[in-house]
């Protein structure tokens, strides 16, 4: 048998309280050890490049900038990191680290939750440079076009104009693109009604967020829209009224 | 007299002669009625009124004129029916003419448009719509679509007329798609419904039950219906050529020629009255068959002479017909040209009298909306300055209740429990609870006691300073007995300038930081310092902004203080070197106090 991997772990987070408390957290997992814990992206930086750790753990608002700004100067692909943001309660921030398929905990943290977090770390890959560059220009106050999916075997950046429609099926997403492509995730569709541009896509249905650039025909009584590739999708009885006027007053 | 009983007059006196096809003798009563309808000059006795001219005209052949007189009409009720059933009475009636006209697609195309305008004003005509629609597509042989509007049509109708009309055009449907003995079965099943009693209805119904015998080779049955129908058609006096024709054709079919010759020169007699040239010319033909098959040539061929001769009167007509209608078309334009010229006229006049009258309206509206606009600007100004508190309000609110703030210090007391210090724990709650309380009660109101407010500053300090451990210390002094001091002011007008000297003052600082808050009064004011010993401005950093915005806030809040108590609020922010202070930043409020009520 190998040894098992250490995952070797940096905590940054501005109050050092929430710094021990993190370290307590992971050192108790197995195969984790905690290699430094600092509170500004100027010590982090240091840190990171000194140490070469395996995972940052990286809460978004730090004393002298944001997390974003660290993962700028420090890029994880090139240093080999993985990264899960903190965060207490920022929405944009978060819908940005959605966008670009990154991991993240909301504070206060639930030990469980970080423990799964922690056990997938091993086998992802760094966030790539395009995911950040995703997150960096949503934060910015850019309409996305484009969005990262991660399915079990690959991360994908696709055009958000390629995506014809997502569904949902318990707790999963499928996304069904142009090209004939379906990539699953593990998403909840809530997430990505909440991320894609609301002014271009559809929620038709419980299952079912429509991209209406593929829009042919909605037909109203029989309660579907029909798609340019003559892909039919079903429009619930309670969203008719809904999507008769998005369609009649955002087109 | 009223327009609307002059409407029911009209429906009353005219529809039964329609109903009894004497159109002609409506015509002088509609003519007599023209003046009066002309004076209401109200929409729906006017297109009442066309359409009527129109059936009669239509009835006389003269379809251009009828389809005029409907297309006027139609042309009113568009502008002036907000409830639009004289738009859908004109657009049955323009179908009507279209299809007389043999303009099947066009007369299609109104007629769906009318079918989908009675969906939505008035269900009542779509029996008779789904009726005209399944003839006319069943014409245009657009079969599908005409059995979709029998179905629909059987659907929504209840009165027995309709359906029995329907029905009989779903027997039609049956023959053309060649099931006759469907057609036969729902044919006969009509001929027996004791609902129906119109004559002319059942000569039609056994002529057709008749018709569809024959096409299954069935002649003595075809004979007896056709018999049978020619009989009620004569009771109504709906016997025409066709019935004749159809009677002779069938006894030659029986090989009994003569009768079939009696009756073919009957129908070869209604033709010729009729100017049917081209049934004339059937039954002519037809004749010459039979004279073939029992030998007599001669007559035979004379018949087929006969025939032929009719051919070309029928050519020859057509082309009459066709140069007739070129000029037909021509009036028509001419008129229509007239009218709309003699209509534009009549706009012109009536527009110079209207914009001498308009001026002098809107020169009136000028002066009283003056006087309006300079009491409104009064009125603007003050919901101006409470529109503005209330945006405050809501901006307090949000800063004071900030989500991120409160669900950091959750993680916070979370992390003091885990590492086992439970004192500290239970300290860190209560002054998080007391602080929680405190802003929840002064956020919804725009005036707090300073006691109250003094409180919630420190707690909020209090909490700060366990979340920062060894980061700085602070102290609150505020003057004697303000406890007892029952006066008010605005909530959060201090702490976001604490929490500027925590966050962005003293953040990184080498050494223990120090914070401190003054409170005094003067008469009626307060006069609050907020020090520390920090960095001061560090322009251009992101901090720096955020402070900046939360300087903009607060002074915006004083001004409107200002403006509400007519004393002067003041704020003044500077950074402490700059003066030869010392390091760090130093704030003064001037805030105007307020009495309970």
């Amino acid at each position: 048998m190998y040894p098992t991997e250490i995952i070797k772990t940096i905590i940054v987070d501005d109050q050092t309280i929430i710094q021990k408390d993190v370290e307590t957290l992971v050192q108790t997992q197995p195969g984790f050890i905690v290699i430094g814990t600092c509170g500004t992206v100027k010590d982090a930086q240091k840190l990171i490049e000194l140490s070469k750790p395996n995972l940052v753990l990286l809460d978004i608002n730090l004393e002298d900038g944001t997390a974003f700004d660290l993962l700028v100067m420090v890029p994880p692909e090139k240093y080999g990191y993985k990264v899960i943001f903190l965060t207490a309660h920022q929405e944009h921030a978060i819908k940005a680290i959605k966008l670009g398929a990154l991991d993240y905990l909301l504070k206060p943290l639930d030990a469980e939750e970080l423990q799964t977090a922690l056990q997938k770390v091993s086998k992802e890959p760094p966030a790539r440079e395009d995911q950040l560059r995703l997150v960096n220009q949503y934060r910015n106050g850019a309409i996305p076009s484009r969005i990262a999916l991660r399915s079990q075997q690959f991360l994908q950046v696709v055009e958000i104009g390629i995506i014809k429609y997502c569904q949902s099926d318990s707790g999963y997403t499928t996304f069904y693109l142009s090209d004939g492509r379906k990539i699953v995730t593990s998403y909840y569709i809530k997430e990505y009604e909440e991320i894609l541009p609301e002014s271009q896509f559809l929620r038709t249905h419980q299952s079912f967020l429509v991209n209406t650039v593929h829009i042919d025909r909605y037909y109203r009584e029989d309660g579907y829209i029909l798609l340019k590739d003559g892909t039919k999708i079903i429009v619930s009885d309670r969203r008719k009224e809904f999507v008769t006027k998005f369609l009649t007053t955002r087109l | 007299m009223t327009a609307d009983s002059l409407a029911s007059y009209m429906r009353g006196t005219i529809n039964p002669i329609f109903n009894y096809n004497r159109t002609d003798s409506a015509l002088p009563i509609l003519d007599s009625l023209k003046p009066v309808v002309d004076r209401f000059n109200n929409y729906q006795t006017t297109c009442l009124w066309l359409r009527m001219v129109a059936i009669v005209k239509a009835a006389e052949g003269d379809l251009d004129s009828a389809q005029l007189l409907v297309q006027q009409a139609m042309d009113k009720a568009a502008k002036e029916d907000t409830t639009q059933r004289e738009l859908l009475a004109a657009k049955i009636g323009m179908s009507s003419v279209l299809a007389d006209k043999l303009e099947i697609d066009s007369a299609i195309e109104i007629a769906e448009e009318a079918y989908y305008l009675a969906h939505k004003i008035d269900r009542t005509a779509l029996p008779l719509l789904t009726i005209k629609l399944s003839k006319l597509h069943m014409d245009a042989g657009n079969l599908p679509a005409a059995r979709r509007y029998l179905e629909d049509g059987l659907r929504v109708s209840v009165k027995p007329a309709h359906r029995a009309v329907l029905t009989h055009e779903l027997a039609r449907y049956y023959e053309k798609i060649n099931k006759i003995d469907s057609a036969i079965i729902i044919l006969k099943q009509l001929e027996k419904d004791p609902r129906f009693f119109s004559p002319h209805f059942i000569a039609t119904v056994q002529e057709n039950l008749g018709a569809m015998y024959n096409a299954n080779g069935q002649y003595d049955l075809a004979l007896e219906y056709q018999l049978k129908g020619l009989a009620a058609a004569k009771k109504a006096h709906t016997d025409n050529s066709i019935s004749y024709f159809n009677v002779g054709t069938t006894y030659g079919f029986l090989k009994q020629h003569e009768a079939s010759i009696n009756y073919l020169d009957t129908a070869l007699l209604l033709a010729a009255e009729e100017e049917n040239w081209s049934f004339q010319r059937r039954a002519m033909y037809t004749k010459a068959t039979i004279l073939k098959d029992i030998g007599k040539k001669e007559a035979s061929w004379q018949a087929l002479d006969s025939a032929y001769n009719l051919y070309r009167v029928e050519l020859d007509s057509s082309i009459f017909h066709a140069s007739k209608d070129i000029e037909t078309r021509y009036q028509v334009k001419a008129k229509n040209d007239q009218i709309t010229s003699l209509a534009l006229i009549n706009s012109m006049t009536k527009k110079t009298s209207y914009q001498q009258r308009i001026i002098i309206y809107v020169l009136a509206c000028c002066v009283i909306l003056g006087g309006f606009i300079g009491y409104m600007q009064i009125k603007r100004r003050q919901l101006q300055l409470k529109l503005k508190e209330a945006t405050m309000q809501q901006q307090v609110l949000r800063s004071q209740m900030e989500p991120h703030y409160i669900f950091n210090t959750i993680a916070v007391a979370q992390a003091i429990v885990r590492s086992g210090d439970i004192t500290r724990a239970k300290e860190f709650l209560s002054r998080f609870g007391r602080l929680l309380r405190l802003s929840l009660e002064n956020a919804r109101q725009s005036l707090v006691p300073l006691e109250a407010e003094i409180k919630a500053l420190e707690s909020y300090l209090a909490l700060q300073a366990m979340q920062y451990p060894d980061k700085f210390t602070y102290s609150v002094e505020v003057y004697t007995e303000y406890e007892q001091d029952a006066v008010l002011i605005p909530p959060m007008l201090i702490q976001p300038f604490v929490e500027n000297a925590i966050l962005h003052g003293i953040h990184d600082l080498e050494h223990s930081g120090h914070v401190s808050v003054t409170v005094n009064r003067d008469n009626d004011m307060l006069i609050c310092q907020i020090e520390d010993n920090g960095r001061g401005f560090d322009n251009g950093s992101q901090s720096q902004h955020k402070r900046s915005l939360s300087t903009a806030i607060t002074q915006e809040r004083l001004d409107i203080l200002g403006k509400q108590t007519g004393k002067k609020a003041d704020m003044e922010v500077v950074d402490k070197q700059m003066k030869g202070l010392g390091n760090g930043v130093l704030v003064k409020l001037k805030i105007p106090l307020r009495q309970p009520k």
